[in-house]
């Protein structure tokens, strides 16, 4: 094995940590990856408050506004990334008008910014199951409306707080595509841009290296979710009380000027985070250049459809989330059938446990796992395939896709067991005539989530696409080579297509109340 | 201790008319139920007057002071109407122990330390729960956590207390010793009480007054008493098991009525005596313990019988639409037997 090229020098040895710990590169990028982790927590206060006013609030249109708030969470950082760029950047459509934006402490800004949408699906989970007499005997008992939301309501979506913190720290650690923007270029690194730039820039690839960096990422993302877990499911068996009938959900009213206001708040958050950004991509992608030279033009549009390399990028995209769409819909099904069959408890501990994984590691390393397993295996045929690659997403989406059609499947399954032994039909009748069917929707939306996530992901592939690229990795590739209006073109049909599966999803009533966690 | 005053309530929500017009006067301190069926109003009219729900007319008075009146435009909101809830589900909040969950309103009120204190001790001992005030809520059993929660109200020494349903949570037996302490305590510290339920026998063991709300109206109001023994509304007495059958009135003597039930008749109290005229329809209100079995002018078949412990319900057809239900001591023998009505009320169609 060590006449391979990639295991050159590789030393499994307490030494190569200390070398990593002692270079000082490292611990540039550490650091700024904690800074960049820590800030990313401000997405907390902003999800919380943003989850309070939509759902606990009278206010206008709140139905029409969650969506909003949502999608973002279906866009890849990096073209967040560029939309700010875009936007805000030194020469973009208002340049400056939050300052700076490139280095560490914008960048963890924006991944704040960019994070809001997993905060407030995770609180909003929380606040939707609180019953409403907790409430409002608080109010009667005395309490105005805001002691009422900070002594009662907060405090007791203090587990969900802890668990939000947690991934949201992870995913600020492991942040990439906004940093490999906005910090990398002026040269502060963070620890994935730092593995991204030792695959790339040296002529010679120091792979244990990687590997020790790496490690290092994932035994710190585990350690908190451990820790997380054991922290939850401590606070979750004190936050159970008894529950009767439960009363339902009641919104507070406010006054019309104080609705407006929260309203008018909420709306300056999606215009200037979500609007603004989001149309500079569009804007850039039409036009060379900013501000009173705008033009429209559909020059970049034309280069992406006639250079091979970028067509072949769409296409793929497109091609490998619909394969991986379509293969994870039969093994998430099988695997959730035998779980529920099984009754294994052991089983559905080790698919809780093991969701926690695909987060602990940072996409890039994933791309690098499945790169080696393509490499080193029988599955070298699978190597910088489309398929190789879609088959690297169904495993790694795959506790999430089981997840939601378990949970789907656990609501009807009484009734099903009930149907068949009263008339009698066999296992696989009941199957296909019954589970099937009603979990039809749960399977759409599924199909539809790991889609979006194909379309998305830009970090996997970065070293699994080499030959078959994506518009994630060629966006990747890209940077540096100053052609910003084809990365707006690419980036725009990214977010198109998402949105318009986005649609779909909500037109079928999902909602992403408990999806992550 | 005050008295509370509805007037001409009505509440809807999108199709529904949840309220419709409801009046009523409860005296101070007095232990006052509303019953009714399922989805009659009874939450609603609770939530109106502790200020968790706006209706579109009205007016709420407490004491003398207007906490709701559509016309001049007033609406107190919950924390200002200075009342004691406990919700079915009790809501201990999960993250503060016992004795916070009681100190809450004191400390909103801005009540010192000392007297806080003194009066969780005094409310905890006369709930028999001094030894849980360092525990969690769910540390709890039901029992306990549903005294918690009236502590939690009683605490406050608010002007009014509102109770939806405190007891649907315990199980059978615990839920009858419960309702003897809660009226117990309420009528030693003079509360006036508002108590929610649909359990009818809970209502008429809890009470002085109660209101039998339908379908968002009041049908009746007064003493369990004055109830039973009045009882005029065929809905209302629907509700409380009674027998309904409908008959013409063939003779009239004051107040008095006889009416043709099934093959046989009846001499009834008229509701109304200007309106159960000669020859009118009638509404024939009486109850299965008012059904002579054995001898009688009505003839009628025994379509089932229940065992009740103490005495047999039967489900008898006398011809007269529905089947009535009646008691007896002895299992019946026979199918086909005779019965007299002793006692019923005659009422309009
Ligand atoms: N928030 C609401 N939105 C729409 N309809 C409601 C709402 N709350 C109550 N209703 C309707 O108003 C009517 C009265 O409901 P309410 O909860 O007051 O009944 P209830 O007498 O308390 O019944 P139960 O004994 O089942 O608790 C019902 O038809 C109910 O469906
Ligand atoms: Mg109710």
């Amino acid at each position: 094995m060590n006449e391979n090229p990639l295991y050159a020098g590789f030393k499994p040895s307490l030494q190569s940590y200390i070398d990593v710990i002692r270079d000082s590169e490292f611990r540039v990028s550490l650091i700024n990856s904690i800074v960049i982790a820590l800030l990313t927590l401000l997405s907390i206060p902003m999800g919380l408050a943003l989850a309070i006013v939509i759902h606990k609030v009278e206010i206008p249109g709140a139905k029409y506004i969650e969506p909003m708030i949502i999608i973002p969470m279906f866009i890849s950082p990096i073209i967040w990334g560029f939309a700010w760029l875009y936007m805000y950047g030194p020469s973009g459509f208002l340049p400056r008008l939050w300052g700076d934006i490139y280095g560490v402490v914008p960048v963890g800004l924006i991944s704040a910014i960019i994070h809001v949408p997993h905060a407030y699906v995770i609180l909003s989970t929380a606040l939707l199951s609180i019953d409403s007499s907790f409430e409002e005997v608080a109010r009667i008992h005395g309490a105005g409306p805001l002691r009422t939301i900070f002594s009662i309501l907060i405090p007791m979506m203090k587990p969900s707080i802890v668990f939000s913190a947690v991934i949201l720290f992870v995913l600020g650690l492991e942040q990439f595509g906004v940093p490999l923007v906005l910090a990398a270029p002026i040269g502060d690194n963070v620890l994935t841009t730092y593995i991204y730039q030792l695959v790339t820039l040296g002529v010679e690839i120091p792979y244990s290296y990687i590997a020790v960096v790496a490690s290092i990422i994932i035994y710190t993302a585990l350690t908190l979710l451990i820790i997380q877990r054991y922290l939850v499911l401590k606070l979750a068996k004190r936050y159970v009380t008894v529950t009767g009938r439960i009363r339902g959900f009641t919104k507070i009213r406010v006054s019309r000027p104080v609705a407006l206001a929260l309203l008018s708040g909420v709306l300056v958050y999606i215009v200037f985070f979500i609007a603004l950004p989001l149309a500079a991509v569009v804007a850039r992608s039409l036009s060379p250049l900013y501000g009173s030279g705008y033009q429209v033009t559909l020059s970049f549009y034309e280069t992406i459809a006639t250079s091979a390399p970028l067509r072949t990028a769409v296409v793929n995209t497109v091609l490998v989330a619909v394969i991986a769409a379509s293969i994870s819909i039969p093994i998430y099904l099988g695997y959730a059938l035998t779980i529920l069959k099984s009754r294994s408890r052991i089983e559905s501990g080790i698919v809780d446990v093991a969701s926690t994984l695909p987060r602990a590691m940072p996409g890039l390393v994933v791309g690098l796992a499945f790169l080696w397993l393509y490499l080193f295996t029988p599955l070298r045929p699978l190597l910088y395939s489309l398929l190789g690659l879609a088959v690297a997403y169904v495993i790694l989406w795959s506790i999430f896709g089981i997840r939601v059609i378990l949970t789907n499947m656990i609501q009807i399954s009484s009734e099903l067991e009930e149907v068949a032994r009263v008339h009698g039909a066999s296992q696989s009748t009941v199957l296909t005539r019954i589970t099937i069917p009603l979990l039809r929707r749960a399977i759409l939306v599924t199909w539809l989530i790991i889609f979006i996530y194909g379309i998305r992901e830009y970090s996997v592939p970065v070293f699994l696409s080499t030959k078959n690229p994506v518009i994630g990795s060629t966006i990747v590739l890209l940077i540096g080579s100053g052609e910003l209006g084809i990365i707006a073109g690419l980036a725009t049909i990214s977010v198109a297509i998402t949105l318009a599966a986005t649609v779909i999803i909500f037109k079928l009533g999902w909602k992403p109340y408990g999806a992550i966690g | 201790m005050v008295s509370l005053t509805i007037e001409r309530l009505s509440k809807r929500f999108g199709g529904v008319q949840a309220l419709r017009g409801v009046d009523l006067s409860i005296e101070s301190g007095e232990v006052f139920s509303i019953v009714g069926p399922s989805g009659s109003g009874k939450t609603t009219l609770l939530r109106c007057i502790a200020g968790l729900e706006t209706p579109e007319q009205g007016a709420i008075v407490v004491g003398e002071t207007p906490v709701f009146d559509s016309r001049k435009g007033i609406n107190v909101p919950p924390e200002k109407r200075d009342m004691g809830f406990v919700p079915q589900t009790w809501a201990l909040w999960p993250h503060m122990r016992v004795r916070d969950n009681i100190a809450f309103g004191l400390k909103i009120k801005r009540v010192d330390e000392g007297e806080i204190n003194r009066r969780i001790r005094e409310v905890s001992e006369v709930l028999g729960i001094s030894d849980l005030l360092d525990r969690w809520p769910w540390q709890l059993s039901g029992g306990q956590q549903q005294r918690v929660a009236v502590a939690r109200a009683l605490v406050l020494e608010p002007k009014i207390i509102l109770l939806d349903e405190p007891l649907s949570n315990l199980d059978a037996a615990l839920r009858e010793e419960a309702r003897i302490w809660l009226r117990d305590l309420m009528k030693r510290l003079k509360i006036t009480s508002l108590y929610v339920t649909h359990d009818l026998s809970e209502a008429l063991a809890i009470s002085d007054r109660l209101a039998v709300i339908i379908d968002g109206e009041i049908k009746k109001v007064g003493s369990p008493r004055e109830i039973y023994e009045n009882m005029d509304n065929p809905d209302v007495a629907q509700l409380f098991r009674f027998n309904v059958v409908e008959g013409k009135i063939t003779g009239v003597d004051g107040n008095r009525v006889a009416v043709e039930i099934g093959d046989g008749s009846a001499i009834c109290r008229s509701s109304s005596p200007d309106k159960t005229t000669q020859g009118s329809r009638a509404y024939i209100i009486f109850s299965p313990e008012k059904v002579k079995i054995g001898s009688g002018g009505i003839s009628g078949v025994v379509k089932s019988s229940i065992y009740l412990g103490s005495s047999y319900e039967h489900i008898i057809d006398i011809g007269a639409g529905k089947p009535i239900k009646a008691r007896s001591r002895t299992p019946l023998t026979t199918e086909r037997i005779k019965l007299d009505i002793e006692e019923c009320i005659a009422t309009p169609a």
